[in-house]
């Protein structure tokens, strides 16, 4: 029988920092992600009795994390009134990536090409590096569907139903997230 | 007008943009689809917003996938310390 035991008293040195780096990135403060961490450990040893032969310890741990940030957002209000908030700062986005009147790329703002993408030189640490500084510089309402879709690749309905947002509101932050980073990802890394 | 209702919305970045992303998780409409082609056709630049946005997203996958072999936070010696005393103690 080679069955998949859990071995809490390796869980830190395993995944303590894998977890605190996926905590940080999402909620982007060092105490709030060192404390979802120590919960989420807290809760596995709780719950060791539910754990599954053959599933891994580390999707196990994961999944336990992110149902815990899930609550820290609630708790912090991140998501609270995301319709309000898309309303209030329609206008702001827009005046700085395309023309009020007629929805068409400022001059300033149009896409240019990423060449350096074509040799495969690219430092993937250094570029990691810079996609998290982007997701930290994002306004904090569009990072947690941001992340779920394209870092933790979540689709758009478990998304809708995790942050309780209709499905409108989620295009609009798909949508802002995304030409706010490929911004981002040009000043910083592609013109650099 | 209608015509300038039509031109307004099919000639527009913003509104191309966002149907792109709606067009690369399949979700969207017939409808929205020729107006995101017929938009293709002309610009250039959505063009682009397009082919980067599929890079980004291979680069969103691979950073999640780094984060265990690479992570780019450590916990401090002493955090460590302090969440191994109270894994100990809850253990026994």
């Amino acid at each position: 029988m080679n069955e998949e035991i859990l071995q809490p008293q390796n869980w830190l040195n395993n995944y303590g920092d894998y977890l605190y780096s996926v905590a940080f990135i999402k909620v982007n403060n060092k105490e709030a992600a060192e404390d979802l961490v120590q919960d989420t450990f807290f809760s596995a040893f709780k719950a060791r009795e539910q754990f599954r032969h053959g599933s891994s310890e580390r999707t196990w741990l994961t999944a336990i994390l992110k149902n815990k940030i899930i609550d820290h957002y609630r708790k912090n209000d991140v998501l609270k009134d995301v319709t309000g908030y898309l309303s209030q700062t329609e206008s702001g986005f827009t005046r700085h990536f395309f023309e009020e009147d007629n929805g068409h790329w400022l001059d300033n703002a149009l896409p240019t090409a990423w060449k350096e993408m074509a040799d495969a030189k690219i430092n993937k640490n250094d570029f990691n590096k810079i996609m998290q500084y982007c997701i930290s510089k994002m306004p904090p309402k569009l990072v947690p569907v941001f992340i779920a879709r394209f870092l933790d690749d979540e689709d758009s309905a478990t998304i809708c139903k995790d942050f309780n947002i209709t499905s409108s509101n989620y295009w609009v932050i798909i949508h802002r997230a995304k030409v706010l980073i490929r911004s981002c990802l040009e000043k910083n890394w592609f013109l650099a | 007008m209608k015509l300038y209702l039509f031109k307004k919305n099919v000639f527009n970045c913003k509104h191309a943009t966002l149907l792109s992303l709606k067009n690369e998780e399949g979700k969207i409409s017939f409808i929205e689809k020729i107006k995101l082609h017929y938009h293709l056709l002309y610009c250039k630049y959505c063009k682009r917003f397009i082919k980067q946005s599929a890079v980004i997203n291979k680069a969103g996958n691979d950073t999640a996938e780094s984060l265990f072999t690479n992570p780019s936070h450590l916990l401090s010696a002493k955090t460590k310390e302090n969440i191994q005393r109270r894994i100990d103690t809850t253990g026994q």
